[in-house]
């Protein structure tokens, strides 16, 4: 029995969201328009271009063996033009995710560059894991799945007090570290993504995939069929990470994962199929490596 | 039964260790690595469902490390493929314990190493809880790796010396091939030192 948890409440939450690291306006800007599918990349081009470090760091990703383009891009508009929206879009939320997450959240025992580096091996395998079960919108994944942990840049500071309660009750109940954090400190980190998502008015898929990434079946609304396979992809690719040893906090793998989702939504998860995702993302490293130089 | 000859040095951090080595190399999952030099420190971090298997022998002051990956190899061979796009055969045969093991178990026997001098180490196995699933688990990778790796290493005559496995944290290993030394800490804990 936990006597002295500091809870939170509604109103500590908003207190806590004014502590956040504000987000570039451009970076705003950018990710309203970019779910517009009239804007053109004359329109895009022109606001990235308001920020040069951000210019820089897009042009740098485009230009980076990530994307292995047969020739060297040179304007943002040109960008727009081949990588695409949605590929720009990924790109715009990796960059954000990198200012938001590439911190110490001292809480989970995470060191600077520990959460960063699971948002982005996580994102790559997301999208790798589209690919694979033939998911059309892959730069979709990658972009619901780069800020899923980002409740933790507030829960961390309630986290560190009470781990031990928070470790024994996750494997006691064997529902997961997100569950105890939910019944002893009020709220989930993942509950506390979804308000800062709703904060920052990112777009609904998500703030789904942020909300659900470590129960998917919790979703009890009717959403999508993407919407549906959006959320197994995303936390398939958390379960992955985790397995293969990214960006690990002291919370490591003090998670559950959903097999009746997954496997009630064409996943088909076992033994076989699991072991040949490993091997599949495990190859993605060199590609992960690229893509976070290009970001830094 | 496996002797233990650890010991937790109060207030010690992996992070104490690794300020005390000047050359370091870091192992990734799915790699392996062997040297005959004493100078050669080794590294290897956040070590969840994976398995290191460390195997120093006293005599010959040789070892190396496996970081595997996945039990074995028989699946890839033997399974139609779930994904279109295959995987490439060649590629990750150092993830699989029952390929891994005997390669390294070469390189250390060239060195001069043998069964009655060579002691084995396994850090990691440990596992994600599930909801739901039916019978068997099929995330039950880290229990797998270390049943496969007793198995592998039992058949090579080799014997467990310690084991720190299960469990649902990471952790990490230092290994000194100076004297066999390895620091292992679980994420967020104490660190113990082993042999």
């Amino acid at each position: 029995m936990v006597s002295t948890t500091k809870k939170l409440t509604l109103e500590s939450i908003s207190q806590e969201l004014t502590k956040l690291p504000s987000v570039p306006d451009v970076i705003l800007k950018l990710s309203q328009m970019l779910e517009s599918p009239d804007v053109t990349a004359e329109e895009l081009g022109q606001v990235i271009q308001l920020d040069p470090q951000l210019t820089a760091q897009m042009l740098r990703a485009s230009n980076s063996a990530y994307y292995a383009l047969p020739r060297e891009i040179s304007s943002m508009k040109e960008a727009v033009a081949i990588l695409g929206q949605k590929a720009l879009k990924a790109q715009v939320y990796a960059i954000l995710s990198h200012k938001m997450l590439n911190r110490q959240i001292a809480g989970y025992g995470l060191a600077k560059g520990d959460l960063w580096n699971s948002a982005l091996t996580g994102a790559v395998y997301a999208k790798k894991i589209a690919t694979l079960y033939d998911f059309k919108e892959s730069d979709t994944a990658f972009t619901v799945a780069v800020l899923r942990d980002i409740g933790k840049l507030i829960l961390h500071e309630y986290v560190g007090d009470v781990f031990k309660d928070l470790e024994a009750q996750a494997v006691e109940s064997k529902q997961g570290f997100d569950e105890a954090e939910r019944q002893l400190l009020g709220f989930s980190h993942s509950e506390l993504g979804e308000v800062i998502g709703k904060k920052w008015n990112f777009p609904e898929r998500m703030i789904y995939a942020i909300r659900y990434h470590h129960k998917p079946s919790d979703l009890k609304e009717k959403v999508s069929d993407e919407v549906y396979q959006l959320l197994g992809i995303v936390h398939l690719a958390d379960a992955l990470c985790m397995m293969l040893g990214h960006g690990m906090g002291n919370d490591g793998l003090l998670y559950a994962v959903d097999l009746d989702y997954l496997n009630a939504h064409g996943f088909n998860i076992d033994a076989y199929t699991l072991q040949e995702l490993m091997l599949h993302l495990h190859a993605c490293q060199g590609e992960v490596k690229t893509l976070n130089d290009s970001i830094k | 039964m496996i002797q233990t000859q650890s010991q937790t040095t109060p207030n010690l951090d992996l992070s104490d260790v690794l300020k005390q080595i000047s050359s370091i190399q870091e192992i990734e999952i799915g790699d392996f690595q062997a040297s005959s030099l004493s100078e050669t420190n080794y590294y290897i971090k956040n070590v969840t469902t994976g398995l290191c298997v460390m195997l120093y022998d006293t005599h010959a002051h040789v070892g190396g490390v496996a970081y595997i990956m996945l039990p074995d190899s028989e699946f890839q061979q033997t399974q139609t493929t779930s994904f279109k796009k295959p995987l490439d055969d060649n590629a990750f045969k150092a993830c699989y314990a029952d390929i891994a093991l005997p390669k390294l178990w070469e390189h250390l026997q060239e060195w001069g190493a043998n069964t009655e001098n060579t002691q084995c180490v396994l850090i990691g196995g440990s596992q994600l809880f599930t909801f739901g699933g039916g019978r068997g688990n099929p995330l039950n990778i880290g229990a797998r790796n270390t049943i496969t790796a007793r198995t592998t290493l039992a058949r090579m005559g080799l014997s467990i010396k310690h084991t720190e496995v299960g469990g649902n944290r990471p952790r990490h290993a230092v290994f000194m091939l100076a004297d066999g030394r390895i620091y292992v800490q679980m994420k967020g804990g104490e660190t113990i030192q082993i042999l």
